[in-house]
């Protein structure tokens, strides 16, 4: 009878889904900014046109990420689940190797065969599952981050025209130009964390 | 983990499993009963996820699992089903008899295969081969939907949580004082039993039965006259004594 493990998968993948809500939280803040600033620059005049241009970025940006986190997440949910039920099924298969150990030489033990490697089975079946899912959920977090590195463009060429408006217009734009910034360095930072406790999840189901 | 039989006929055996030496300590000590007929077994709260290693290797000495068909609970307490999610893996085929009241809690073990089989309020039969066996209701006692087993071929009740007391896991299995054995359920019963009302009905019904074993969940079985002893005491025992009787002016 094999030795199996209980790994927690499950909770790592909890943790995942977590940091892609919170993602999606702050993407929806850039998208809130990003009409702020929309109105800010119909008040600046033709002095901000650049900037209202920018903002029809920002906001496609905003969108993005808030549809692409909210569809990770959901599936980050959803490989805890299929890691809840994997870490289950590991707990049986444990729990019938103690009571073959318990039993040995008992009448019927080998009537236990058949639970044991049906469990077995549906354990692997989730396994690959859990696999699949996980190399695609880290396709979408590439994708994701590949987005986010506009926001830096974007944030940047956001001073630049917030210069151009002058005024009293100019401080208010830098700070919605900051605003992007930094919620998008916050985003990262989170996907950024999501990928390496994916990376984990990769090392520890190369068994 | 021990197991003993403690009724056998023509047509079917009782198992009791308990006392197991390996028991994490902090965990309270419980008895699960088996009734095995030629080609069925009923096991009756097959216990916590804790006991299961050993629940399962005692049963493959006595039947092969598959011949665990039935399973029942009487209520949704973790020492009682809570290692429903082990058994779903082990015995998909099987049904699990328990209360209505219970189901959408029970299920929170983890129940992707077995059969929930509702019991009604007002109890219900179950034919193993040649043996009828009756869920006898007992709500309240200490759960809101509770229900024990009796067998009217073996004179056997299986009465859950009344009876039960608690002492060393290596106790004996039969009460041999009774006077004695009082100080070791009085409390139990007080605390753990919210109803003088449920209490008084399920002794009218009880009564009526013709029992020579009491098994309870935790314990020791009463024989013979220590049923109707045990009757008698409980008959008189004011329970729910966690909430203080309000003074009459």
């Amino acid at each position: 009878m094999p030795q199996t493990e209980q790994p927690n998968y499950f909770v790592i993948a909890a943790i995942v889904a977590a940091e892609l809500y919170q993602a999606m939280v702050v993407a929806r803040q850039i998208a809130l900014t990003a009409s702020n600033a929309r109105s800010l620059a119909i008040r600046a005049g033709q002095g901000a046109a650049g900037f209202r241009a920018i903002t029809d970025f920002i906001d496609d940006l905003a969108s993005v990420t808030v549809n692409a986190s909210k569809v990770i997440n959901n599936q980050a949910v959803a490989v805890s689940r299929i890691a809840s039920d994997t870490a289950r099924a590991e707990f049986a298969l444990v729990s019938f190797d103690n009571a073959f150990h318990k039993a040995s030489g008992a009448p019927y033990l080998s009537s236990l065969d058949a639970s044991y490697q049906r469990t077995q089975e549906y354990r692997d079946s989730l396994r690959e599952k859990f696999d699949k899912q996980v190399v695609n959920l880290n396709s979408r977090l590439e994708e994701l981050a590949r987005e986010l590195r506009t926001a830096m463009v974007l944030s940047a060429m956001s001073r630049v025209e917030a210069s151009q408006a002058g005024g009293q217009f100019e401080q208010p734009l830098n700070v919605i130009a900051q605003k992007v910034a930094d919620a998008a360095a916050e985003i990262q930072r989170r996907v950024k964390y999501s990928r390496q406790m994916f990376s984990h999840l990769g090392k520890g189901r190369a068994d | 983990m021990l197991t003993k039989q403690i009724f056998k006929n023509n047509s079917h055996q009782w198992l009791l499993f308990g006392r197991d030496p390996e028991k994490p300590e902090k965990i309270i000590d419980s008895n699960q009963y088996m009734v095995k007929t030629e080609t069925k077994a009923l096991l009756m709260d097959p216990g916590g996820i804790e006991l299961f290693p050993s629940m399962l290797a005692n049963v493959i000495k006595q039947v092969p699992v598959e011949q665990v068909t039935h399973l029942f609970a009487s209520h949704q307490d973790p020492d009682i089903i809570s290692s429903l999610g082990l058994w779903d893996q082990a015995l998909p085929e099987a049904q699990l008899h328990a209360p209505w009241l219970w189901e959408g809690f029970i299920r929170h073990f983890g129940m992707d295969n077995i059969d929930y089989v509702a019991i009604p309020d007002e109890g219900g039969e179950l034919q193993l081969d040649l043996v009828q066996l009756q869920f006898v209701p007992a709500h309240y006692l200490h759960a809101s939907g509770n229900f024990h087993v009796y067998d009217p071929q073996a004179r056997i009740l299986m009465s859950g949580d009344i009876g039960a007391a608690l002492e060393p896991a290596e106790a004996p299995l039969v009460v041999d004082d009774f006077q004695d054995h009082i100080r070791k359920m009085q409390m139990f019963h007080q605390r753990w039993m919210p109803s003088n009302r449920a209490k008084d009905d399920w002794i009218e019904r009880v009564s009526k039965l013709e029992i020579d074993m009491m098994c309870p969940q935790h314990g020791r079985i009463f024989e013979g006259d220590d049923v109707k002893r045990f009757l008698d005491w409980f008959s008189t025992l004011d329970v729910g004594t966690a909430i203080p009787r309000v003074q009459s002016a």
